[in-house]
C-alpha cells in the first residue's frame, strides 16, 4: 500500500465572532491515497470549504484561527511549516479550484498573463516557455482556437470556458493535489458534464489525486471512490462511494439521499423531507447536533455527544444508533 | 441523377437528387423524406407530423408569443435584436404544473415574465380568461395580477429588506383592497411560518424560510396561476423537499396551477405533469414528463437529460453520457434553422437551413426535429 498523500487529522478551525466562537470544523480526519478522489458533501456551513482552505492554509487569521490536529501533505506537516514555505506547495503542488470562475480570475489581466504567472513562479520559466506551456494547456483543457484565445480577457469567455481556465491554470505545475470546490455548481447541465468528463480524463492521465466539494449527490455519486458526508462542521459519515449509497449508516445522509427527487420514480408521491433548518454552528446544542432534525432521536440524542463508530471496514458513521441504522440499511437492499 | 417528383402537401414539381434525404419545397416549405424503394417508384412523404396547436380551453394559452429586445447599438453600429422568445406556443391546463427547463440564457425565464407582463411580449398573444394579456392596458392587467402570481429565485433579493414579514405579506391584501378576506397569521400558517415572526425582518430567516414567505406573499391575493422561476435553486439540498413538498401541497388544497421553471431536471421531473423543453427562445420538446425522461426524442432534450447526474454509483457506472460539444451559442445571434445544429451530432445540412416545426412525434408528444417523424420516432444513425 502506498502512503497516503494527504492526510488530515483531528482538524479544527475556529472563528472568533461577536456571538462567540463558530466551531467550522470540529475534528475531522480523512486520508486520500495517490491517484484517489474524495467527495465531501455538505449543505451550507456545513464547514466543507473551510476544511480545505484549511489545508491550503488559507484561512485569514483573525478572525479564523485552526485551534487544532495535523496536515500531513506528503510527509510534509504543513500545519507547521512557514508561510513562505507553504507558498511554495500552493499551486504547485496542491492547486485549487473554485465555485465561480469569474471572481477567481483577475478581470483586467489577459488570460495567457494569469497562465504563465503560474509556471514562471513556480517552474522559473522563462516568457516564451511559458506561453508555450499556457497554450499547451489551454489545449489540454479543450479550449478550441487556443493560441488566439490565450490573449483574451475573462470577460470574453462563457463560463464554462472560463472554469477550464481555471483547471489549465491549476493543472499548469501538474499538482499532485486538486482540491476542487463545487465546480460546477455556477455552470449548466450540459457544461457541467463537459467539466467533469474533462476533470476524470485529466486526473486518469496525470494520476492526481483530487477532493470534489459538492453539495450535489448525483456529482459526486459519479466521480469519487469514498466520501465524507459533513454536517455542523463535523464529519457524520465516511464511507467508500458504493458503500454509502447502498448502505448508509447515519440517519443524516439517509435524509440526503431521500430527499433527492429520483427520475426514475412516479410523480406525486410526496418527496421525503428532513424537518427544520440546518443549525447555528455558533450555538451548538449539547448532544447530537442532527438531534431536532432527526426522525428517530432518542434522549441520548439531545444530551450525549454521538460516538464515531466503525461499522464496516472504512465506514464510519457518528450516530449513537449507527449500528442500528446500517443493518437496517442492509436489510432495505436485500428487500 | 436527378428525380422529378411533387411535393406531397402542395404538388408543385421538385427536382430532387437521389441522395437528398431531405426536401424543401420551394413553394410551400413543406419538410419531406426522400423514401427510395427499388420495386417501386420513389417517393417523397411529409417528415412532420400534426404540427402542435395549442389548446384553447386551457387556463394559459400562449399563441406565438415574441420577446424581443433591442441590444447595443451607438452612434455607428447598428442595434441588435436579441430574440429572448421567439414564437412560443403553449397551453397551460387547469391545475397543472407545467414544468419549463432549459440552460441559462435559453429564454425561459423571460418567457415567465411576459406571461404576467413583468416584461411586455412585442408579439404573439397570452389568452387568460378570454383576455389577451399582452395587449391588455396597464391598468386592466393590474388587476388581474390578483389572479397571476409569481414567486422569484433568490429570497434574497425579492424581499424588501426594510419591510416587515407582516408587511411585506400584507402589501398585496392592500393593494387590492382584499383586507378581511384572509388574515397575514393565517397565510403564514399555510405556508408553515409560526405567527410569532410577524413582526420580524427578511434578514432574520434563512433563505428556505424567505422562501416561504415569498410564497405566502404571492397567496395572499388567492391566485388561480403562479409562475415559479427557479424557486429552489438557491437552498439547501434537504431545504429543497421542504419548498417542493409545500408548493404541492398548496396545490392540491387550493387548485392551483403551475409553471415551474427551473434548470433542475431531476426538480421538473417531480413537480411537473408535463415538460416544455426550451432552446434559445423556442421549444424544442413538450411531452408529459414521464414521456420526456423515458423516451426524449429532440437531440437537444436527449443531451439533457443524460448529462443529469444521478446519485446512484451503479447507475452512474453504466450509462453512456451525450457529451455536448461546445458553449449555448449567443441569442443575439442565433444559428440559422435549428438553433441547435451547431451542437447536435445528428445534424444534417438541411438542419441549417429548415426551422423545425413543433410536430406531434408520438402521441401527446411532441418535437422540433427535422430528421424525426411519427414514421420514425428516433434517428438511428447518422447517415450522411
Amino acid at each position: 500500500m502506498t502512503d497516503p498523500i494527504l492526510k488530515v487529522d483531528g482538524l479544527k478551525t475556529y472563528f472568533r465572532t461577536e456571538d462567540g466562537v463558530v466551531k467550522a470544523v470540529d475534528d475531522v480526519s480523512f486520508e486520500l491515497k495517490k491517484g484517489e478522489t474524495l467527495g465531501i458533501v455538505g449543505e451550507s456551513g456545513s464547514g466543507k470549504s473551510v476544511t480545505n482552505l484549511s489545508v491550503m492554509r488559507l484561512i485569514q487569521t483573525p478572525p479564523g484561527e485552526i485551534a487544532g490536529g495535523s496536515v500531513t501533505f506528503d510527509g510534509i506537516d504543513v500545519l507547521a511549516l512557514p508561510i513562505d514555505e507553504v507558498r511554495k506547495i500552493r499551486g504547485k503542488r496542491i492547486a485549487m479550484i473554485f465555485q465561480d470562475p469569474m471572481t477567481s480570475l483577475n478581470p483586467f489581466l489577459k488570460i495567457s498573463k494569469q497562465l504563465m504567472e503560474v509556471t514562471q513562479l513556480h517552474l522559473g520559466h522563462t516568457k516564451t516557455q511559458a506561453r508555450e506551456h499556457a497554450l499547451k494547456m489551454l489545449q489540454l483543457v479543450g479550449i478550441p482556437d487556443a493560441e488566439h484565445r490565450l490573449d483574451e480577457y475573462p470577460h470574453e469567455f462563457s463560463g464554462g470556458m472560463r472554469q477550464r481556465v481555471m483547471i489549465a491554470m491549476a493543472l499548469s505545475c501538474e499538482p499532485e493535489l486538486l482540491i476542487a470546490d463545487e465546480p460546477t455548481t455556477a455552470l449548466d447541465v450540459t457544461i457541467q458534464a463537459q467539466i467533469l468528463e474533462l476533470i476524470k480524463d485529466l486526473k486518469s492521465r496525470m494520476g492526481t489525486s483530487v477532493i470534489l466539494i459538492t453539495h450535489d449527490l448525483g456529482v459526486v455519486a459519479g466521480m469519487t471512490d469514498k466520501i465524507i458526508v459533513m454536517y455542523a462542521g463535523k464529519v457524520f459519515e465516511q464511507a467508500p462511494t458504493k458503500e454509502l449509497f447502498s448502505r448508509p449508516a447515519n440517519p443524516y445522509t439517509k435524509g440526503l439521499l431521500r430527499s433527492v427527487p429520483d427520475p426514475a420514480h412516479v410523480q406525486g408521491k410526496e418527496l421525503y423531507q428532513i424537518p427544520g433548518l440546518p443549525p447555528d454552528v455558533a450555538n451548538l446544542p449539547a448532544g447530537c447536533p442532527f438531534a431536532e432534525r432527526c426522525d428517530r432521536a432518542e434522549d441520548i440524542c439531545r444530551r450525549e455527544f454521538p460516538p464515531f463508530v466503525e461499522v464496516a471496514a472504512g465506514h464510519h458513521s457518528l450516530c449513537h444508533f449507527a449500528e442500528r441504522v446500517y443493518e437496517q440499511s442492509k436489510s432495505e437492499v436485500n428487500s | 441523377m436527378l428525380i422529378h417528383l411533387s411535393c406531397p402537401k402542395c404538388a408543385a414539381n421538385l427536382d430532387v437528387n437521389d441522395g437528398d434525404r431531405l426536401v424543401k419545397c420551394k413553394f410551400c416549405g413543406a419538410v419531406s423524406a426522400l423514401k427510395l424503394d427499388e420495386r417501386k417508384e420513389p417517393t417523397l412523404s411529409l417528415t412532420g407530423g400534426k404540427q402542435f396547436v395549442p389548446s384553447a380551453d386551457a387556463l394559459i394559452t400562449l399563441d406565438d408569443l415574441r420577446v424581443h429586445y433591442r441590444s447595443g447599438g451607438g452612434l455607428l453600429s447598428a442595434f441588435k435584436t436579441v430574440k429572448a422568445v421567439d414564437g412560443v406556443s403553449l397551453d397551460i391546463k387547469k391545475g397543472e404544473t407545467l414544468g419549463l427547463v432549459g440552460e441559462s440564457g435559453c429564454g425561459k425565464s423571460t418567457l415567465g415574465k411576459a406571461i404576467l407582463r413583468l416584461t411586455n411580449p412585442t408579439g404573439g398573444k397570452v389568452i387568460y380568461n378570454g383576455k389577451d394579456l399582452a395587449h391588455l392596458p396597464n391598468s386592466a392587467m393590474r388587476d388581474q395580477r390578483k389572479h397571476l402570481q409569481m414567486i422569484f429565485q433568490d429570497p434574497y433579493a425579492s424581499l424588501n429588506p426594510r419591510m416587515t414579514v407582516g408587511q411585506i405579506i400584507g402589501e398585496p391584501l392592500n393593494t387590492f383592497g382584499l383586507k378581511g378576506s384572509v388574515s397575514v397569521e393565517q397565510l403564514m400558517e399555510t405556508v408553515g411560518l409560526s405567527r410569532r415572526f410577524i413582526k420580524r425582518y427578511p434578514h432574520e430567516f434563512s433563505g428556505g424560510q424567505r422562501q416561504r414567505i415569498g410564497i405566502a406573499r404571492a397567496l395572499a391575493v388567492d391566485p388561480e396561476f403562479i409562475v415559479a422561476d427557479e424557486p429552489i435553486s438557491a437552498l439547501d439540498v434537504s431545504i429543497q423537499a421542504q419548498i417542493m413538498n409545500l408548493m404541492e401541497r398548496l396545490q392540491a388544497e387550493k387548485q392551483l396551477t403551475y409553471l415551474f421553471i427551473s434548470h433542475d431536471l431531476r426538480a421538473v421531473r417531480h413537480l411537473s405533469d408535463r415538460v416544455a423543453v426550451m432552446y434559445l427562445g423556442r421549444i424544442v420538446e413538450l411531452a408529459d414528463a414521464k414521456d420526456i425522461y423515458k423516451e426524449p426524442l429532440m437531440p437537444y432534450t436527449q443531451a439533457l437529460i443524460s448529462a443529469v447526474p444521478v446519485p446512484d454509483p451503479e447507475v452512474e457506472a453504466k450509462r453512456e453520457r451525450i457529451i455536448l460539444k461546445g458553449d449555448v451559442p449567443s441569442p443575439i445571434n442565433p444559428p440559422t434553422g435549428c438553433h441547435f445544429h451547431t451542437r447536435c451530432q445528428y445534424a444534417v445540412p438541411e438542419c441549417k437551413t429548415t426551422t423545425p416545426q413543433l410536430v406531434e412525434i408520438k402521441p401527446r408528444h411532441y418535437a422540433a426535429c427535422i430528421r424525426i417523424s411519427p414514421e420514425r420516432p428516433h434517428i438511428s444513425e447518422n447517415t450522411n
